[in-house]
């Protein structure tokens, strides 16, 4: 399964960090185009993290999906930063589900 | 009246329109009305007769004495390249500028920079000698500007904020708009060009039909990003996303509405949500009204209130103005937060602290920064035009979202790089946790030689 990290030239020490399997591509760049155009989201903006997460879609089931997610962090400077924040949204993904099933459901 | 105030400058492109500006300050420096009074304090004070002086503390428009002066010396339209690109306001300063903080707050810098020309006019900024910007003061113009140029002669050390963040252009000569300008490819310095057109908006998103048809998932289209180097859109800003379409339980499918391209005076806006028990697509979303769709060259966001609503309400997508929010009463009720709690309860948070992104409620888009320091570039600020988050989870609403705006433009250019700061311009973030993102694409923040 692919996955991306996208940066703009400032980002050496996320890259020095990143985990193996990420592709690293600078945002201006042709190269980064030409990976993630065909994809089913683009980019928002720098650093990102573009993979495919496990996350709830639907209120009437439990069963998640794997969706293409651009997380980004605009402020991080470390890998565990950028990880922090796909922790976060999962933790949101999750709550926002209950949310919605008791809006729902209520 | 003064004729020489109106000046109309025409070059091959925005580097040398600033030059050929910055290179005429030294004509007629008296240039507008003045008492006799005036200009005999003027004399007395050593204020007559001279260029733009540098502010201090003690020269600042705070004196009914000194610096009478304008810092604009020039209005007029601009020609790049032989294509019409705008009116604009040019600010001028001779000598080197400390923009510390100890003496100034960026709130001081709209008298110094800027006029209140929204829409159809550039503020052109020219500092005749270095200019250094401390943490926390923020250069941004006040009003929507169809871009900004700084063009530093000398060394420029930006620690504090330069900012095009929602003064995006609504130059579409509709709704709000204060006038109408057609966007065109603006050459900067013969090696890079922004483009008339900016990235694609997201398309609008069709619903399922709820939990008892084909689906109850959240659906959005995001904006596309700025395109990389050799792409048409290299240089050019993001695209705003399409709102949220969710049918809970039955019913048709809806959509909700389209986000906006951007130009090259503004990111894309984004389109309007709709989430609603039993889905009707004759009378809800896009298809029912398509002023659920954002309007083009920066213009309204899409507008939720036009749709009728099921039980949940959906909100509007950012834009200028962005749209209401209806609620599943039908009630509508705005995005900012107000000046009481009580004033726009779209829904009370629940875990989640409102972020500040969601200031001056769903209005305003990315816009167009060009900085050009001839000098040493340096610092370790932040430079941004960054697209509007629309209202999200985190202000209560678990479905409906509008759409995020567009990333700017800001290219920061330089005879010298000392690990000057990159600019970013980011998209609006997703507006929740579980929708395809409705998040607007990067625009285009870059640095690069003069």
């Amino acid at each position: 399964m692919a996955k991306y990290f996208i940066h703009n030239g400032d980002h050496q020490a996320i890259i020095d960090g990143l985990p193996t399997g990420y592709t690293v591509l600078e945002i201006t760049s042709a190269e980064r185009s030409a990976a993630i155009d065909p994809l089913p989201l683009d980019v928002v903006g720098v650093p990102c993290l573009i993979e495919e997460l496990n996350v709830y879609t639907a209120w009437n089931t439990d069963t998640k999906s794997d969706k293409w997610l651009c997380i980004h962090a605009e402020d991080a400077t470390t890998w565990s930063d950028m990880n922090t924040k796909r922790t976060e949204y999962l933790t949101l993904n999750e709550q926002q589900h209950k949310d919605i099933k008791a809006l729902i459901e209520g | 009246m003064n004729k020489n105030l109106a000046y109309d400058v025409k070059a091959t492109t925005l580097e040398n329109a600033m030059l050929a500006l910055g290179a005429s300050a030294n004509d007629n420096v008296n240039s507008g009305v003045y008492k006799v009074n005036d200009i005999a304090n003027m004399t007395k004070a050593g204020q007559w007769n001279l260029k733009r002086p540098t502010y201090d503390r003690e020269s600042r428009n705070s004196s009914s004495v000194h610096d009478r002066a304008n810092p604009i010396i020039r209005s007029g339209r601009m020609i790049i390249n032989d294509n019409f690109c705008g009116m604009y306001d040019f600010a001028y300063h001779n000598g080197n500028l400390d923009l510390n903080n100890t003496d100034f707050s960026g709130s001081e810098f709209d008298s110094m920079f800027f006029t209140g020309n929204t829409d159809t006019h550039w503020a052109l900024i020219y500092i005749n000698g270095n200019l250094e910007l401390d943490y926390p003061n923020i250069i941004r113009p006040p009003v929507r500007k169809l871009g900004m140029c700084i063009y530093v002669t000398g060394n420029l050390i930006a620690n504090g904020f330069i900012s095009m963040t929602n003064r995006g252009a609504n130059h579409s000569g509709a709704g709000i708009s204060h006038g109408y300008t057609a966007p065109v490819a603006i050459p900067l310095n013969g090696t890079l060009t922004i483009p008339a057109a900016g990235a694609a908006g997201g398309g609008r998103a069709e619903s399922g039909s709820g939990s008892q048809g084909t689906g109850a998932g959240y659906f959005a289209n995001a904006g596309s990003a700025a395109g990389g180097s050799g792409t048409s859109t290299y240089c050019g800003s993001g695209g705003g996303a399409s709102g949220c379409s969710v049918v809970a339980v039955n019913g048709t499918t809806v959509t909700s509405g389209s986000g906006s391209a951007g130009t090259c005076f503004s990111g894309g806006g984004g389109g309007a949500g709709c989430m609603v028990y039993t889905g009707n697509s004759s009378t809800m979303g896009a298809t029912a009204d398509s002023r659920h769709d954002a309007e083009t060259n920066g213009g309204a966001g899409g507008q939720a209130q036009n749709g009728t609503q099921s039980t949940y309400g959906s909100s509007g997508g950012v834009g200028n103005p962005g749209g209401y929010r209806r609620k599943g009463d039908n009630t509508i009720v705005g995005h900012e937060y107000g000046e009481e709690m009580t004033d726009h309860d779209v829904l009370h948070a629940t875990a989640q602290s409102r972020p500040y992104s969601a200031i001056d409620g769903a209005n305003g888009t990315a816009g167009t920064c060009v900085l050009m320091c001839a000098g040493t570039y340096s610092g370790s600020g932040k430079l941004r035009s960054t697209g509007h988050t629309s209202y999200m989870y985190h202000d209560g609403l678990v479905g409906g979202a509008g759409g995020s705006g567009g990333g700017g433009i800001f290219i920061s250019l330089y005879g010298t790089d000392s690990s000057g700061p990159t600019p970013t311009c980011s998209g609006g973030l997703q507006g929740n946790y579980y929708a395809d993102t409705n998040g607007g694409g990067a625009g285009t923040g870059l640095k690069a030689a003069l």
